[in-house]
């Protein structure tokens, strides 16, 4: 089968498992096709029906591969005011702070979580090639968000655009690392970026791009992890 | 750059995003905020054993959501939260049976069980036509033991799963009981006699925390699935037991 084609089953097939499944009759365990269901840890879904969020692994192949599942949006508004009020803004990028990053009860926080339980691998991790990503609509732009974080290869159908949310938890990793290794620790991240004007300017300007190889963390990049 | 010129940016780029989706921004008011009622049902076992009638219940709350003609990624798609916890029956000597709020086959069980017990309708309006019908039935009813037949499914376990415990105290102690065999987990003399439902108004049972201390700590305890027994599922294990996804 065409490989596109069957992470497009994977991205579907997150919808038909665990709570508020489309399909009755589906395990959390087994397999679909030559596709095997990674077990879930105890509690490891702690959270995530509070959260809208769900997610599951399998290993296809010798290849890991996580699908996210996406959460339903209704279309309620009538201008982009409302639009920014919205389910699918409140679902998805909600929960971004510039002192804590993302919230870990937040969906973008929760899909770096399990990122990290199945992989055993932090998500700034780069280009160690733990998983494929995958996901349709919202769960093709967290997909593409921690496949962008991590350097991994995501395929995303419909996907949400995610670049921004990508750079923005960057830049806080990137401001935490910096902030530890030179010693700061009695300043908080968010009083360092208050007071450095202008720098971060470029990092949060708003994008159109979808591109996977959201690459430009350069502060992530030359500023090794804290011992 | 002062945070809230950040938050300014972050909208900018929310409504980049809302831009990408033009078509869907087309059908403006097209979805509509769902007013489906939330209820509340009372669960309740019945055990015979030795020493007479054994009884447990608990007050669950339903919310349901029905996604609009236009909702995004799946219309019309039903989705519920829930409040409540299991049904604990002290049978005696330490003994505890609790019915969980999922049942072998389905983690929703206990978001659904009401509606599965209400009259079907067909054509259009059958949804809310079941749902209707579901919320005017107030008298107690006793579960089936099975659902019936339905398409690809077969005949399915209308009982929510039951577990005890060899020690309240550690959870990997749990172990399944087969409702039809009471018997051979408890001993001689004890069997299940029913399980009711019935609509109510009284406020939503709470309290289980107290008996199972390890509820919502399961993942500082550094367990892993090997040391669950396999029948029992465990990627939202306290949630088996408690769930607050209504606030």
């Amino acid at each position: 089968m065409n490989r596109e084609v069957f992470f497009s089953l994977l991205a579907l097939d997150s919808y038909n498992r665990g709570y508020g499944a489309n399909v009755d009759g589906l395990w959390e365990t087994g397999r679909i096709g030559a596709a095997k269901i990674r077990p879930f840890r105890p509690d490891e879904q702690s959270g995530w029906q509070d959260a809208g969020f769900y997610a599951i692994a399998y290993e296809w192949n010798g290849e890991t591969v996580i699908s996210y599942r996406g959460s339903n949006f209704e279309i309620v508004f009538d201008t982009i005011d409302a639009a920014l009020d919205s389910p699918l803004v409140k679902d998805i990028w909600n929960g971004w702070t510039v002192g804590a990053g993302f919230n870990q009860a937040s969906q973008a926080g929760l899909a770096i979580a399990f990122y990290e339980d199945v992989t055993k691998k932090s998500v700034f991790d780069f280009g160690n090639g733990a998983a494929t990503l995958t996901g349709h609509s919202l769960g093709g732009g967290l997909a593409g968000f921690v496949g962008a974080l991590s350097y991994n290869n995501a395929v995303g159908f419909n996907h949400m655009p995610y670049g921004l949310a990508a750079k923005s938890q960057a830049l806080f990793e990137a401001t935490r690392r910096a902030v530890s290794a030179l010693g700061l620790d009695h300043y908080t991240v968010a009083q360092v970026v208050e007071g450095i004007e202008g720098r971060f300017r470029d990092f949060v300007e708003p994008t159109r791009t979808t591109d996977i190889g959201a690459k430009s963390c350069p502060l992530l990049h030359s500023i090794p992890a804290p011992r | 750059m002062s945070l809230s010129n950040l938050r300014l940016k972050r909208r900018s780029f929310v409504a980049s995003a809302a831009l990408t989706f033009g078509a869907a921004l087309a059908l403006s008011g097209c979805g509509g905020a769902d007013d489906t009622p939330t209820y509340r049902y009372r669960l309740t076992l019945e055990v015979d054993t030795p020493e007479g009638l054994k009884t447990g219940s608990s007050v669950i709350e339903v919310e349901t959501d029905v996604a609009g003609d236009y909702a995004i990624a799946t219309p019309g798609r039903v989705s519920h939260e829930l409040r409540g916890e299991a049904v604990t029956v002290d049978l005696g000597d330490g003994r505890v049976l609790f019915a969980l709020l999922r049942s072998n086959s389905d983690s929703d069980w206990a978001s659904r069980v009401m509606f599965m017990l209400a009259p079907a309708y067909a054509g259009e309006g059958a949804f809310q036509n079941r749902f209707d019908a579901m919320l005017r039935k107030r008298a107690e009813m006793a579960l089936p033991r099975y659902f019936p037949r339905a398409g690809h499914l077969d005949a399915r376990s209308a009982y929510p799963m039951l577990v005890t415990f060899g020690d309240l105290s550690d959870p990997t102690s749990v172990e399944q009981v087969d409702p039809d065999d009471l018997a051979a987990t408890f001993g001689e003399g004890v069997r299940l006699e029913r399980i009711t439902v019935q609509m109510t108004d009284d406020p939503v049972t709470t309290g289980i925390e107290e008996r199972l201390g390890w509820l919502g700590k399961i993942r500082e305890m550094n367990l892993e699935r090997e040391d669950f027994p396999s029948d029992i599922p465990v990627g939202d294990f306290s949630g088996m037991f408690k769930k607050e996804t209504i606030r």
